[in-house]
Order: structure tokens, then C-alpha cells, then sequence
């Protein structure tokens, strides 16, 4: 730690070589260990691993693997502050690397009391200076362990473990997930700054109840509207408000998407849940404050705004077939098929909001490629809309060191197409990492509300009475889309072979 | 795999000739001209777009469940839709600064009024599916759950640009896609009021056209009785 503490002070400063070894090795490390979570799901998919040498206390399935796999996937696109330096948002490998491991040996355990305790350590290793992270971590801690003590079992897969259950330790584990995943922010008005995993463990803690029983119904309404509250609340900060805090505004709209999954509970709440964590990966990848592959900057990452770049409209939400779209896609239609019109417009308008955060970003400084009187109708803006979003002095001063920009967009560039593909193929991925898990648990879901596999087409919402309510032909739209611009391609070609043969003909 | 190329190699006339393709381009086109007409206002010039930008509302218009279009196994949602027809709205808006937090704040109240109506007429039908739009509802509360729906997504087409007579192509798309979205719940009311005495056949034929005519004369005449209270506001 005091490593991480000597180069935060100037991050200028050449790193000492192990820093250098581990930044390199740690992503290489932490890619492995997703690949074999990624293998664990394939392992777990019919039915969980419990190995008879563990006595029970060893347990992997379906949810395991899928928040194994999302934590290491957010460990790689985020690394986590340096946990005790002065400068909160300097770069250290060592929480970003036993962080993911520390919360994956925790899911791997039956034991509740393992489990607050690996959420405790991951707690201090992410820093005691923000009193939100241990507080978070001993509410969830003391949630587990009253419900071990009233059930009288320290184990979760134990029958009897459901008797433990009551609005307490709900409340105190859905306290947790609100207070790690950045809440307090949004309610103080400061610069966001979520505890990324350790937000995800939480969510991981909070999903686990369904492994004890049905949820109260009260418990799902509270999810339903603090998650709501929290997405509506977040998207709206990310459109409306200053760029620096963007990335932060977009994992608590996740986290938010996160905990209305939960109060779904349903089969397509889980999906939504799983996939919102991944969208979140994917937009701190891009927009976040620190990478694995990228160079330190001078300007105080705190007040730094994101590299305008195009690709970035990839991991806005706005562009259908892409993961963060998915996502959203995947809270509406849950809400419909749940039969809550109004939280699936909620969901929407949120969806709308912080996709526009986003796009904001992809296109500033390209304000001056259009043609100088673009004053449109009148009606769609205001009068002084000849105002540049961004200036020209502020937007150089936003723009870290030459020598960053090449990583910082190289980063946009992978997270921009891992979005598309991950989107695409998100059947194949709901099959392998969501459907197990919805299937696992499906004691403790209600039937209201399922997404189900389109076969060679992409996505089905369906409601308790089995009817399709919403669709996402994904695949079928990408294939039309690659028609079309093929289509338009030839009239392109063809328009030109006109113009050059002569002008005028046409 | 074969059930999705069977339906794509089935589909060439909905790309090529109607809903997409020429019958889309074709009315994007009059419904510019009458926009214009009707005293909607042109924009001046918009920001290039490139072709791509066209191809998403292109989409829409072709995945549209209408009548007389063989039906295709793969259809849009509400969400999707909206998305895909605003795709060349969203670029322009984003590169002339029109996403900017002071701008924005201007399009959260046509936009709240469009999701509201999409929401009310998801509730009268238990769906955000684009096909179901087409299914008139048995129940009066129902019925009428969908009619307002349909007139709020309608009223807050005027502030969102999607009656302006745009020169840009995509615009144009983009205009046709919105006003289309409603006349699918006006076919399928018109339908089911309707096929007693008309054969489904003609009803195919005749109703498309019919409710987009309808619709964009209504907006028209909003245009001429509201615009000047909707520019003081």
C-alpha cells in the first residue's frame, strides 16, 4: 500500500519498476482468472458444483459464476483507487487486483459469515477515508449475520437458512448495495464516486437472497422504487449535468438498473441485473478515470472529462444491438412483463437521459463541422443554441497529455466494439452466464416477468401468462442492417459511376 | 439459422418496395412536401449526415407490422423502435450542441409526453410489441387508454421536429417512422370498426394510406391552431 501511496502524491513521477511489472502482469492475471470463471459457468450450467471434500462449505453456481465473471470484468476496465493515498482517484494495482479475488473466494463460500467477512476486507482494501465503502460493508456483515443467528444455520444452502430472513437484514443489505454504489453522492450533489466492486459484491450479497426463499412483497417494492429513483435520479445528473463526473453518474444509473433487477425478482430482473453490471464494465472502460493500458495523466482525474471520441455512441445505450441498450432494453420490457407500465417508463426516460450524457460527449468538439447556420426550426432549442457545448479553451484544458490520448482512445476503441459484439451475441451470453443462474435460483423468484432465448433471432420478454410483451431481434436486425448497408453501398457506387460518367444525368 | 434466412429471403419486398424501401422513401418525401405546405417550418441546412445515418429509420419502416405487407416472424418493440427511428435526431442534436444540459432541458417535456403516451398504450395492451399495436383492444377503458396514448405521442410530435420539413433524407425517414408508429393503432381501430361490411383484403389495402393521411392532416390543422400558443410558450 504505501507504494501506491508514494506515487500518488505526483503521478508525473516515473513509476518504480515493480509498479510498472505489476500494472502489466495484474491485467494478464486477472484475464486468466476471468477465462476460468468464464469456464466455471460452462461447468455449472445444468446444475451446481458442490464438491463432497468441502463438507458443504464450497458451493458454485449459476450466480456465482456470473458475478465471478462481471466483478473480474469490471476489475479490468476500473482499476480502483489507491486506498489510503491523498489523491483519491490515483491509480494502485494491489486493490485492483486482491479486491476481485477476495470478493470471488467469497461468492465460491456457502458461509454467510465468510461472505460479510470477505466483503469487510474488500471494504479496507479499497480505503477507510470515505467512511460509505466499511460502512457499507458492516451493514451487509450485520445483515448476514442476523440472518444466520434467527435461522439458527451459518450456511445459505441449508433449508432451513430461509427462516432468517426478515425486513432487517433485508433492509440493512439493500442499505449496503445504496451506499457502496454511490448514492450518497447523488443525494449531497458531489462528484460521484461509486466503490465499483465492492458495489458489485453487494449486489452479489443482495441477489443471494434469493437463495433463502420468495421475497416479502414490500422488499420488492422498496427495490423497485429506490432502484428507480436511483437510475432516474443518475441519468438525469449524467445528461444535465458537468461532464467530469459523467462516468461515475453512469455506474450508479447501473447500479440502480442493478437493484430494480433485484426488486423485479424475476427471471428477467436477474437478466437485467447481469447485464447492467456488464454495461457498466463496458462504459467505465471507456469513459472511465483510470486503465490498465492507459498513461497517467497531469490534470486531476477528478476534474477530468471524458476524450470526445465517436466510437464512444457504441457504449452510450442509444444505439440498439449494443450492450448498454441491452441493458435498458432488458429493464423496460422486465418492467412490462412484470406488469408495471410506469417503472418500464421510468426505466425508459433513464435509459433516454443518461444515453444522451453520453452522446453529448461522443460528438463534442465537432460543433464546428456542420455548416455555420444550423440554427434549426426554433422549436427544437432555444434561442442562444450558436453557444458551443464546450469551448475550445476548456475542451484543450479537459484534453490530457498527447502521449495519453493514444491509450485513452484505444481503450474507447475496445470497449466501442466489445459493446457491439457483446450485444449482438448477447443470446449466446444469456445462455451461458444468465439462464443458469435464473434457473438456480428459481425458488425465490416470482414468475412474473421472464426473458427467454429468441432462437436465431435474439431476445424475448414474456409476461406471467406467457405471452411475448416485448422483442429484441437482435441478431435478425443486425443481419437486416448488414442488407441495408450493403443495399446503400451499391447506390452509392452507383450514384457515383453516374456522376462520373457525366454530370447532369442524373 | 435456416428459419431466419427463409424469413430474410422472404422479406425482399419489404426492403425493396413497401413498408421499406421505395414506398418509405416515396411518402418520407410527400410527407416533407406537405409538412412545408402545411406551414411546418424547413430547416435551413442540418449538419451532413452519411447514409448510415439513414438506414436506421430505414429499418423501422421496414419491420413495420402493416396490412398489406406479408408478415414478418421478427418484429420491433416500442423501445427499439423509438430508438432507431431518433438515431438521426440524436446525431444532429449532439453535434450542434442541442444535447448540451441547457438544450436538453428543453426536450425533456416533448419527450415525457411521447414516453407517457407510449406508456399508456403499452398498458392498454399488455405490450410494447410493435405488432400488437395493430390489435384494437375489447374493452372500452382499454380502447380508450390507447386512443389518448396515441394523441399524446402525436401531440408532442410538433416539438420534437418530427413534422418539420426536413431536406435531409434520414429527417425525412425519421418523420415518416413517427407519425407511422401511431397509425398502426389507428389502422387496427379503423380495421375493426370496419371489417363487417369490407373485405380484410381491400381493408389491407386501403387503410395504411389512409390512417398516415389522416394523421398528417390532424397534425396539420394542430400546426395551424397551436403553433402560435406553442411559440409563446
Amino acid at each position: 500500500m504505501g507504494q501506491g501511496n508514494n506515487v500518488a502524491h505526483d503521478p508525473n513521477v516515473q513509476r518504480p519498476n515493480t509498479s510498472a511489472l505489476a500494472q502489466s502482469v495484474i491485467p494478464i492475471l486477472l484475464g486468466l482468472l476471468l477465462s476460468t470463471a468464464l469456464f466455471g459457468a460452462w461447468m455449472v450450467r445444468a446444475a451446481p458444483l458442490e464438491p463432497s471434500w468441502a463438507r458443504g462449505l464450497l458451493r458454485l453456481d449459476g450466480l456465482t459464476a456470473c458475478f465471478s465473471v462481471l466483478t473480474l470484468a469490471i476489475a479490468l476496465a476500473a482499476p480502483q483507487p489507491s486506498a489510503f493515498s491523498p489523491q483519491p482517484s490515483a491509480f494502485s494495482p494491489q486493490p485492483s487486483f486482491f479486491v476481485p479475488i477476495i470478493l470471488c473466494a467469497a461468492y465460491l463460500t456457502t458461509q454467510l459469515a465468510v461472505l460479510g467477512a470477505g466483503l469487510l476486507l474488500a471494504a479496507l482494501l479499497l480505503g477507510l477515508r470515505r467512511w460509505e465503502s466499511w460502512l457499507a460493508a458492516l451493514l451487509a456483515a450485520g445483515g448476514l449475520i442476523l440472518i444466520a443467528l434467527r435461522a439458527g444455520t451459518w450456511r445459505y444452502a441449508v433449508p432451513d437458512a430461509g427462516l432468517g430472513l426478515n425486513s432487517l437484514s433485508f433492509g440493512l443489505i439493500l442499505c449496503a448495495v445504496l451506499l457502496a454504489g454511490g448514492v450518497p453522492s447523488l443525494v449531497y450533489g458531489r462528484t460521484p464516486r461509486p466503490f465499483l466492486l465492492l458495489a458489485t459484491g453487494l449486489v452479489y450479497t443482495f441477489y443471494r437472497l434469493f437463495s433463502l426463499g420468495p421475497w416479502n412483497l414490500g422488499w420488492m417494492l422498496a427495490a423497485l422504487l429506490l432502484g428507480a429513483a436511483v437510475a432516474l435520479g443518475a441519468g438525469w445528473r449524467a445528461a444535465l449535468h458537468a461532464d467530469a463526473g459523467l462516468a461515475g453518474w453512469l455506474a450508479i444509473f447501473q447500479f440502480g438498473m442493478a437493484i430494480v433487477g433485484g426488486g423485479l425478482a424475476s427471471g428477467a430482473g436477474l437478466a437485467l441485473g447481469a447485464c447492467a453490471l456488464l454495461a457498466l464494465a463496458l462504459q467505465q472502460a471507456a469513459l472511465g478515470q483510470g486503465s490498465w493500458f492507459r498513461v497517467q495523466d497531469s490534470a486531476a482525474p477528478a476534474a477530468r472529462a471524458p476524450l470526445p471520441a465517436r466510437s464512444l455512441w457504441l457504449v452510450s445505450g442509444a444505439v440498439p444491438l449494443t450492450v448498454p441498450f441491452v441493458a435498458g432494453w432488458l429493464g423496460v420490457a422486465g418492467a412490462m412483463a412484470g406488469g408495471i407500465t410506469v417503472l418500464a417508463v421510468v426505466l425508459w426516460a433513464s435509459l433516454l437521459l443518461a444515453a444522451a450524457g453520453v452522446a453529448r460527449v461522443a460528438e463534442a468538439g465537432r460543433e464546428d463541422q456542420g455548416p455555420p447556420g444550423h440554427a434549426d426550426d426554433g422549436r427544437w432549442t432555444t434561442d442562444d443554441d450558436q453557444r458551443p457545448v464546450i469551448s475550445d479553451q476548456r475542451l484543450s484544458s479537459m484534453l490530457p497529455r498527447p502521449s495519453a490520448i493514444g491509450y485513452r482512445l484505444s481503450a474507447i476503441s475496445i470497449a466501442a466494439v466489445l459493446s457491439l459484439v457483446l450485444g449482438i451475441t448477447t443470446p449466446a451470453l444469456f445462455a451461458l452466464l444468465v439462464q443458469p443462474m435464473v434457473d438456480q435460483l428459481q425458488g425465490g423468484l416470482t414468475p412474473f416477468g421472464e426473458v427467454t432465448l429468441w432462437p436465431w433471432a435474439g431476445l424475448l420478454a414474456l409476461n406471467a401468462a406467457r405471452q411475448p410483451v416485448a422483442t429484441l431481434p437482435s441478431l435478425a436486425l443486425a443481419v437486416l442492417m448488414l442488407i441495408l448497408t450493403a443495399l446503400a453501398w451499391l447506390v452509392t457506387q452507383f450514384v457515383a459511376l453516374r456522376r462520373r460518367q457525366g454530370p447532369g444525368e442524373l | 439459422m435456416n428459419e431466419l434466412l427463409g424469413a430474410l429471403g422472404l422479406a425482399w419486398p419489404r426492403l425493396l418496395i413497401y413498408p421499406g424501401g421505395l414506398a418509405a422513401l416515396l411518402s418520407a418525401w410527400v410527407l416533407s412536401r406537405w409538412w412545408s405546405y402545411a406551414g411546418y417550418r424547413q430547416l435551413r441546412s442540418v449538419p451532413a449526415l452519411s447514409l448510415i445515418d439513414l438506414l436506421p429509420p430505414l429499418v423501422v419502416l421496414t419491420l413495420l407490422p402493416l396490412p398489406p405487407a406479408r408478415s414478418f416472424p421478427y418484429g420491433l418493440d416500442l423501445p427499439t423502435a423509438l430508438l432507431l427511428a431518433e438515431w438521426p435526431r440524436l446525431r444532429i442534436l449532439a453535434r450542434s450542441g442541442g444535447l448540451a444540459p441547457e438544450q436538453l432541458r428543453t426536450l425533456i417535456p416533448p419527450y415525457a409526453l411521447l414516453l407517457i403516451g407510449a406508456g399508456a398504450m403499452a398498458t392498454a395492451l399488455d405490450s410494447l410489441e410493435l405488432t400488437a399495436l395493430t390489435r384494437w383492444p375489447a374493452a372500452l377503458g382499454d380502447q380508450m387508454l390507447l386512443g389518448i396514448g396515441m394523441l399524446f405521442w402525436l401531440a408532442a410530435l410538433p416539438a420534437l421536429g418530427g413534422t418539420t420539413a426536413e431536406l435531409a433524407w434520414a429527417l425525412r425517414l425519421r418523420a415518416l417512422t413517427l407519425l407511422a408508429i401511431p397509425a398502426l393503432v389507428l389502422i387496427g381501430a379503423l380495421a375493426a370498426l370496419l371489417n363487417a361490411w369490407i373485405p380484410a383484403a381491400i381493408l389491407g389495402w386501403v387503410l395504411p394510406p389512409l390512417a398516415l393521411i389522416g394523421l398528417a392532416l390532424m397534425l396539420a390543422g394542430l400546426a395551424r391552431v397551436s403553433e402560435p400558443w406553442l411559440r409563446r410558450a
